[in-house]
């Protein structure tokens, strides 16, 4: 450009800046052929002036100073391209924006000479048609992405509508009444929601979210992901059937934790869509634990229910001996129950004991629906481990043959654990099942003598060898070969066969693990008069059952821990007494335990006569020849598969692993079965077996707000009716304790996959398959309607986490007609009615050192309205609220608040809440009345807290997949908060309602109706005309 | 490992209970507390005026005292001499203008800059030791004993002196929990004693006693554990006048943070010095097994 006009304009707001010298320096640089200073350049006669100034100089490009382009910039380009330039002959370089430079002019000068520069280097451009989709995308289905969705498609055009939630409604259906006119949400809202379902331009793709946007504004690309809600909602009627039968009760968000839903349900009676929706967020922590992956979470919610056969039945699925493991399983899923972060985990063992005593006649159906197969596999062991295998190989359709060296089977549950703890009719009833469905045990065969292993090589395609540990470890100490010191599997074998067991006056037993305490319970019932423990770790380390501990010490048992004999002492060559060491902890040793320390010069003797050392046990093994051991005579396998060194041979239970428990051992059966069945058919062992065993479930659940409950206390005999038999110690709870109990669940991913609800389905909609499916769409406009949430109680700690400390969307639902309490106010912990509630403003909000430092602009008035539909409902009620300022901006506010003093009586405290606690039945709130000056300390029964609104969760997320802005806070940014507050930061993306920021609903419902017709606006035109370079 | 330490006037008379059980617990843990030559009485409060600077003098002395030992780091026990040690060196590394007056005042030390950082016995024990490295020198785990932690106001106020969050501390109980006692949370945990006002307001001290403790028994507490010596005057000598005044009231035992786990490392109970406590603890003590002979 060889003629440029530079055009100098100031204004009042430009005072420092010395145009005079600023027309003179720019006036010498080339290129430049002429310069005017104007005032206002902006207005009418100013534009004039730069047209005339074009024609009369034969301009060829324009240089305006001035404030910031993004003011007039489109002003001044209209000006020039009507004067025959076009859009790139032009520039604009702001001068005005100098805060805090002192050389204002000198500034001035340089910005305009490198601005000229840069209009010399501009390239020419072309203005490219793009055709417009004219399709609206609205995301989110709250009042103002309802009214938008209403808006676009009345104007003509089709909408989607993509809700996250099952239903649309957002917030405001949740609501009791809504202020000032207490108009019912529901009331007015269902219309508009059934005008969206019904409207031929609308589709409403709910349970959905944006997975990801690309394009640009009249072309946008959108992938939608449709969540998998496990029902089909072409057959689903909505008719809820499938709610009756559903046992799980979780906490659904939409009722904000003051009630629960079944796991499979509608949202709200008037739900658009109206279907039904699964919530299934994974494995339940106990289901995954459960090395049998018996589906614990499925029968305690069945059994919370009362449907004691149908929680068998589930157990069945996966256990066939319900009624042993209800008795003696060391439950690991009790400790991977949440519940146990709040409170004390499930009682779930219990409750599967008390399904299993329950039956009075078995209904198990034991027939085998495979193909009965040929291939013989040999089982050496009946206890756990060769039952479990058996049964499982059974039921794919072989015939295994159980060795079994003793007259009876049931391996360590007949010979180790006492008849108090396990009787042996349940046993024998459930172990009987093995033989019904035909497999063979031949009793009293010991191999190595009736038969060798070499023969089961030649006769049986496969061998599973889980014979257990019934070699005691030795003390190692003098003394041990006294006829008075019988070690601890001995002894208990006496005991449990039936055999004549005598036990010495005082008795010693060392060992920590379940045998030392088996083995000293049943000293204390034949008689003994003193019985210890030696112990030579702390309590902490010991492996026995913390319940077997309690017990025996109930039963008189003494324990010493931190000790460990040293000799045995006899008397005329009967034991006489055991003299002990102290011990002391030291640094862990590789099991991980802290390695006891003898502490010299600690000697101690107690008086005893007979010893049962209880240290640990080893395999009593016959020859294996070249299979490989490992040092303590254990199998050394693959962990995954069971494979012994020597193919077709598989080793599992107390065999492989050391002395461990009853599930363990079972599912060591499972895995074996597994393994033998696929080698038999040749195929790999390996492939996809990472689900066996106990799995630790990723699910995170939120314990916010629930009530601390006790567990259960299982009832057992007393003292006196324990002494000297072996009666059943534990006693079967009662229907209603287990019902009780059950009800404690969480049911933390929700449904539990009983699948009782496929059952109650009619039209079979019911589909636990389902995935997450896509659907791509193209829009031209997106209109982002995503809400709010409320900040979480928990993040302002003056205020306690206690069920009866609550915020709005919470009461909402206590004071809604049509929510869990029918509009009954009944506070969450007790369900008793509130007589004196407290409501505190500004929580989290207007709060720039611990929340967050603006207004959350509605909560003066819905605190207020609360308080009035409380006193309404509670006459003799007192409702308090704890204010800073009474916010009362919109039509009608301010009479609303003036009518709830005047003719509520809702006493406003002008101050600020310090600390919420609970005291016993109360709620202590302590605050100030600064208008009297004096503290104020009310004991409540219900605390509402006024939560700052913030944005919804996934805000971000949404917004970063858009390409738009968001603020400091989290809300969808608008491109200029006075003029522009509806548009997003990208072109042809519009925002409405609290996803912007905090607002009431008539501001949202205007906002929204102003996006739709900025989306309107769009497609009146039929193509967008863009600039682009000119290449 | 060394340690500057600061113990402040009260730690040398009525509460030689805190000290002794501290730096025996400190030695079992490795850890040497070095007492600061020449240190002064720390001024107790600190000034909130804003230009009583001579008050300052006095916790600056002592930073300078750790400062000449080489030291980047003086460790504290009291309470009331962390608040006010902690908020002067604060004053110092923030406030240019008045780090210059004093230094300038105080022309016969060095120039003191705030390069000594001030912490809390409590703080080495969570940041330098850890609770896993603390349970596993635990030799006598105090099973049994239900503790109430007790924070008082001056390890938590103002924000920026406070060693742990001012509203929900875990602290205490955190080290509670290490020794193996149960801590028992109660609402008034962080609740002032009444402070000095047992010189001029004592009946009000006895009211805020009164709260407090009654809170902490109906919670389950058996003890109290804290680590202000006028905190334990405040809550320990008034308990028979309390006893007096409510029928109710039952006697608790209060013990200092270090004397709990210099008990539960399976140090000699002498070194606690429980003879000291306003309220003996040792029946207690002997009733859960765990004053070792």
């Amino acid at each position: 450009m060889e003629r440029i006009g530079v055009f100098i304009c100031h204004c009042k707001l430009m005072p420092s800046v010395d145009t005079e010298k600023v027309s003179e320096a720019v006036g010498k640089k080339p290129g430049v052929a002429y310069v005017a200073a104007y005032e206002d350049m902006c207005i009418a006669p100013g534009l004039e002036q730069i047209k005339d100034a074009i024609k009369s100089e034969r301009l060829d490009g324009v240089l305006l100073t001035s404030c910031s382009p993004a003011l007039h910039e489109e002003v001044f380009r209209h000006a020039i391209t009507s004067a025959g330039l076009e859009g790139h002959q032009m520039a604009v370089v702001d001068i005005r924006s100098q805060n805090g430079i002192k050389e204002t002019t000198q500034r001035a000068i340089e910005a305009i000479e490198s601005a000229v520069e840069r209009l010399q280097a501009s390239l020419p451009t072309t203005t490219v048609r793009i055709p417009i989709e004219k399709r609206a995308l609205v995301i989110g289905g709250g009042v103002a992405g309802i009214r938008a969705a209403l808006d676009i498609a009345d104007g003509g055009y089709e909408v989607i509508l993509v809700e996250k939630t099952p239903s649309i409604g957002g917030h405001m259906i949740q609501l009791s009444e809504t202020f000032p006119t207490l108009d019912c949400p529901q009331c007015i809202e269902t219309p508009w929601m059934v005008e969206c379902g019904q409207h031929p331009n609308i589709n409403i793709m709910a349970y959905s979210e944006v997975e990801s946007v690309s394009g640009e504004a009249g072309n946008f690309h959108v992938t939608i992901r449709r969540k998998a809600s496990y029902v089909d909602w072409d057959k689903c009627t909505g008719c809820e059937e499938c709610t009756k039968v559903c046992p799980v009760d979780w906490y659904a968000p939409f009722e904000c934790g003051v009630a629960t839903k079944t796991a499979i349900y509608k949202p709200f009676p008037q739900a658009i869509p109206n279907k039904a929706v699964i919530e299934k967020r994974g494995i339940a922590p106990c289901r995954a634990a459960c090395p049998l992956h018996v589906n614990a979470q499925g029968y305690v919610a069945l059994i919370s229910k009362g449907r004691f056969a149908e929680a068998l039945k589930l157990v069945r699925e996966q256990n066939p001996f319900p009624g042993i493991c209800g008795r003696v399983c060391t439950h690991p899923c009790e400790s991977a129950c949440k519940r146990g972060e709040l409170d004390k985990p499930l009682a779930i063992r219990e409750l599967k004991r008390v399904v299993a005593d329950y039956e009075k006649e078995m209904d198990f159906d034991l027939s085998i629906t495979a193909p009965e197969k040929e291939e013989k596999i040999a089982i050496i062991g009946a206890g756990p481990a060769g039952l479990m295998a058996a049964y499982e190989l059974r039921k794919m359709g072989y015939k295994p043959t159980i060795f079994e060296a003793l007259p009876f089977a049931g391996g360590m549950m007949r010979v180790g654990i006492p008849e108090y703890r396990l009787p042996r009719d349940i046993m024998d009833k459930e172990i009987g099942i093995i033989e019904k469905m035909g497999v063979e045990i031949r009793l009293n065969t010991t191999i190595g003598k009736e038969i060798t292993l070499d023969d089961l090589r030649r006769d049986f395609k496969a061998i599973f060898i889980a014979i257990g540990t019934y070699v005691s470890a030795k003390l190692g100490v003098p003394g041990e070969e006294l006829a008075g010191v019988v070690h601890g599997i001995d002894f208990l074998k006496k005991v449990n066969l039936g055999e004549k067991a005598k036990v010495g006056d005082r008795v010693a037993i060392v060992g920590g693990g379940n045998v030392a305490i088996d083995a000293a319970r049943c000293a204390y019932r034949l008689g003994a008069k003193e019985v210890f423990i030696i112990y030579r770790r702390s309590r902490t380390e010991m492996p026995a059952s913390p319940e077997e501990i309690e017990e025996a010490e109930r039963e008189g048992v003494t324990i010493h821990y931190l000790a460990t004999p040293v000799r045995i002492l006899s008397d005329d060559g009967k034991v006489s007494g055991m003299e002990c060491i102290k011990m002391m902890l030291g640094e862990p040793d590789e099991s991980g335990r802290r390695r006891p320390i003898p502490i010299e010069g600690s000697e101690f003797t107690i008086d005893v006569d007979m010893v049962i050392p209880a240290i640990g046990q080893s395999p009593d093994l016959f020859d294996v020849g070249e299979i490989k051991l490992k040092r303590n005579n254990t199998f050394e396998v693959d962990p995954l598969t069971l494979q012994a060194s020597e193919k077709g041979i598989f080793a599992g239970g107390d065999v492989v692993t050391g002395p461990n428990t009853v599930i363990d051992a079972m599912a060591a059966g499972r895995k074996a079965a597994i393994s033998i069945d696929r080698y038999i058919k040749g195929e790999d062992l390996t492939i996809g077996r990472e689900w066996e065993g106990s799995q630790e479930s990723e699910l995170e659940v939120s314990l916010e707000g629930i009530a601390k409950k006790d567990r259960v206390v299982v009832p057992t005999l007393s003292l006196e009716e324990r002494e000297k038999n072996f009666a059943e110690v534990e006693m079967c709870l009662g229907e209603e304790a287990a019902v009780d109990e059950a009800s404690r669940c969480l049911s933390c991913p929700g449904c539990c996959e009983c699948l009782t609800c496929e059952t109650a389905c009619e039209v079979k909609a019911i589909d636990h398959s389902m995935v997450d499916k896509f659907e791509e769409v193209d829009v031209g406009a997106i209109v982002v309607a995503t809400g709010y949430d409320l900040l979480p109680k928990r993040e302002i700690e003056e205020f306690e986490q206690d069920p009866d400390i609550i915020d709005g969307l919470q009461f909402e639902r206590i004071l809604c007609p049509s929510g869990p309490t029918n509009g009954v106010v009944l506070r969450p912990s007790d369900s008793s009615e509130p007589k004196e509630v407290v409501f505190v403003s500004c929580v989290g909000s207007r709060d720039p050192e611990h929340g967050l430092p603006y207004c959350s602009r509605v909560c003066c008035m819905y605190l207020v309205k609360m308080a009035m539909l409380y006193k309404h409902a509670v006459h003799d009620g007192h409702a308090y609220i704890f204010y800073m300022d009474i916010r009362t901006t919109g039509k009608g506010y301010e009479e609303f608040v003036q009518r709830a003093v005047e003719e509520d009586n809702v006493l406003y405290l002008r101050g600020r809440v310090s600390k919420v606690f609970r005291d016993g039945d109360k709620i202590m709130v302590w605050g100030a009345d600064t208008l009297t000056g004096k503290k104020v300390e009310i004991s409540a029964d219900l605390v509402v807290l006024a939560t700052c609104m913030i944005a919804s969760p996934g805000a971000k997320e949404l917004a970063s997949k858009l390409g738009i802005a968001t603020d400091e806070y989290g809300f969808m940014a608008e491109i200029h908060p006075k003029l522009r507050p509806l548009e997003s930061t990208v072109p042809g993306i519009y925002l409405a309602g609290t996803a912007q920021g905090p607002k009431d609903i008539p501001d949202s419902v205007a906002q929204a109706s102003g996006a739709a017709s900025k989306a309107l606006e769009l497609f009146s035109q039929d193509e967008l005309l863009l600039e682009r370079t000119a290449t | 490992m060394n340690l500057s330490y600061y113990p402040g006037c009260t730690l040398k008379t009525k509460s030689k209970n805190l000290e002794d059980s501290a730096i025996a617990s400190m030695a079992a843990l490795g850890i040497d507390l070095v007492e600061l030559p020449r240190w002064n009485c720390c001024g107790t409060v600190y000034s909130l005026a804003d230009d009583d600077l001579v008050h300052h003098l006095a916790p600056i002395r002592n930073l300078i005292r750790a400062k000449e030992e080489g030291s980047n780091k003086v460790v504290t026990l009291c309470s009331f001499c962390y608040n006010i040690m902690k908020r002067a060196n604060l004053l110092i590394k923030n406030d240019a203008e008045k780090r210059n007056t004093l230094n300038s005042f105080m022309d016969e030390e060095e120039d003191y800059e705030g390069e000594v950082e001030v912490v809390h016995l409590l703080e080495i024990l969570r940041d330098e030791i850890g609770w896993e490295g603390i349970a596993e020198k635990v030799k006598l785990p105090l099973y049994g004993l239900k503790v109430a932690p007790y924070y008082g106001c001056t390890l938590l106020r103002p924000q920026e002196a406070a060693i742990d969050s001012v509203e929900r501390p875990t602290i205490l109980k955190q080290l509670i929990q290490a020794t193996g006692a149960e801590a028992v949370d109660f609402p008034f945990t962080t609740e002032c004693c009444g402070s000095f006002q047992i010189v001029s307001n004592p009946d009000f001290v006895l009211d805020r006693a009164w709260n407090i403790l009654s809170s902490a028994l109906r919670w389950g507490a058996e003890a109290l554990v804290l680590s202000c010596p006028l905190c334990d005057f405040n809550l320990g000598q008034r308990q028979k006048e309390l006893g007096k005044k409510y029928r109710e009231f039952k006697e608790i035992p209060i013990l200092y943070f270090t004397q709990l786990l210099a008990l539960s490392l399976g140090l000699d109970p002498e070194v606690c010095r429980f003879e000291l406590n306003y309220v003996d603890p040792r029946p207690l003590l002997e009733s859960k097994g765990l004053l070792r002979h």
